[in-house]
């Protein structure tokens, strides 16, 4: 029972998940006034990969870190995505395995 | 497959955006409402007067007497030409807010050279370190600056800036502070601005800091040798727009003003 690497980056879970950590945020970086709660993930994401870059290179500007954010963004949705399949594998074949009445 | 990715992307996209639109908060704060309506007594008289006239650096300061008596306060916007949110709200102060007691002297654009070259520093370089602990100012413009600052002789001063990131989040900025002297009431403001925060930014939460006030500033001087209640305000453009900003500095003027006497809340009034 394994779920392929193919299946896991293009998975229906993954790119909810991305969209969902990256358009609320892109959103309110376009004006902040759209921020909303959904922006929370993808928000803390953001700011603690700042801070972390902050202390190694402190003159990089923030607006580089979107680069950065757009990739652990596709790295954490494959990820739920990837575990997301697997429990749905392993829930169907439960479901196979039951006898028939 | 391809139709529960196309729905998952959709539904998701669809979701997002009509949560940030429900989610927007266009309600102006109370204390911001209040100063830029008039209370019930008379109008304030509003003066103003030229700092270093016929320099290079002259810039206005307004005057602005409320009809009952209180203390004085003095607000700096534009001490560093790029920080626009102390320039946009010191111009919207000085055209049409309303304090209830005391004197409001607001400058928007004080190092009007650095304002105009949309920089941070003016001729001098950074107006900001030009008041040293024993000493007079250490440039043209400082000195202006300071003789208003003595001839108005204010109880409260407030400075407005901007930084690019978070206190205590991104290590050498300080966005989202108020830095304050020990006879203030920076806590407080503090939380009346964090009111204005949505939950769902914690890193954005503004912290008050008393300051040791050892160091060349404006707010530094003005609390040492004035026995000013001083205060530096620093909001952030990370993840902030203009606006955001500006609301921000609003809400912390408006604050600052109530606290220190100078208006009243509208339900007050």
């Amino acid at each position: 029972m394994t779920v392929s690497l193919r299946r896991a980056l293009t998975a229906p879970a993954t790119i909810a998940t991305y969209l969902l950590l990256v358009v609320p945020l892109a959103l309110g970086w376009l004006k902040t006034s759209l921020l909303s709660p959904l922006a929370l993930p993808g928000y803390l994401i953001y700011v603690i990969g700042t801070a972390i870059g902050n202390v190694f290179a402190s003159r990089l500007a923030f607006w580089v870190y979107w680069i950065p954010f757009f990739a652990g963004c596709y790295g954490v949705a494959v990820v739920v995505g990837y575990g997301y399949e697997l429990l749905r594998e392993r829930f169907l074949t439960a479901s196979n395995d039951e006898p028939r009445r | 497959m391809r139709r529960r990715r196309i729905l998952a992307a959709g539904g998701v996209l669809a979701g997002t955006v009509v949560t940030s639109v429900a989610s927007r908060s266009p309600d102006e704060h109370d204390l911001v409402s209040a100063a830029r309506h008039p209370g019930s007594g008379d109008e304030p008289e509003t003066n103003t007067e030229s700092i270093l006239p016929n320099t290079d650096h002259e810039t206005t300061l307004y005057e602005i007497d409320a009809p009952r008596d209180g203390p004085t306060a003095m607000i700096f916007g534009g001490v560093h030409g790029d920080e626009y949110n102390g320039i946009d709200v010191g111009h919207e102060i000085a055209e049409g807010w309303y304090p209830d007691a005391g004197t409001l002297a607001v400058v928007p654009e004080t190092d009007r050279v650095a304002v105009e070259n949309d920089e941070r520093e003016g001729i001098d370089g950074d107006l900001n370190r030009h008041f040293p602990v024993d000493g007079d100012p250490e440039s043209e413009l400082a000195r202006g600056v300071w003789e208003a600052v003595e001839r108005h002789d204010p109880d409260v001063v407030l400075d407005l800036h901007r930084s690019l990131g978070i206190y205590g989040v991104h290590r050498q900025y300080v966005g989202q502070a108020i830095f304050h002297s020990s006879d203030a009431r920076g806590d407080e403001l503090a939380a009346a601005l964090n009111d204005a925060v949505p939950w769902y930014l914690p890193m954005h939460r503004f912290v008050a800091r008393e300051s040791h006030l050892s160091g060349p500033l404006l707010f530094h001087k003005a609390a040492r040798e004035l026995d000013a209640v001083a205060y530096l305000f620093e909001t952030t453009s990370f993840l902030f727009d203009r606006e955001t900003k500006n609301e921000m500095t609003r809400v912390m003027t408006a604050a600052l003003l109530e606290r220190h006497g100078l208006l009243e809340a509208e339900g007050k009034r």
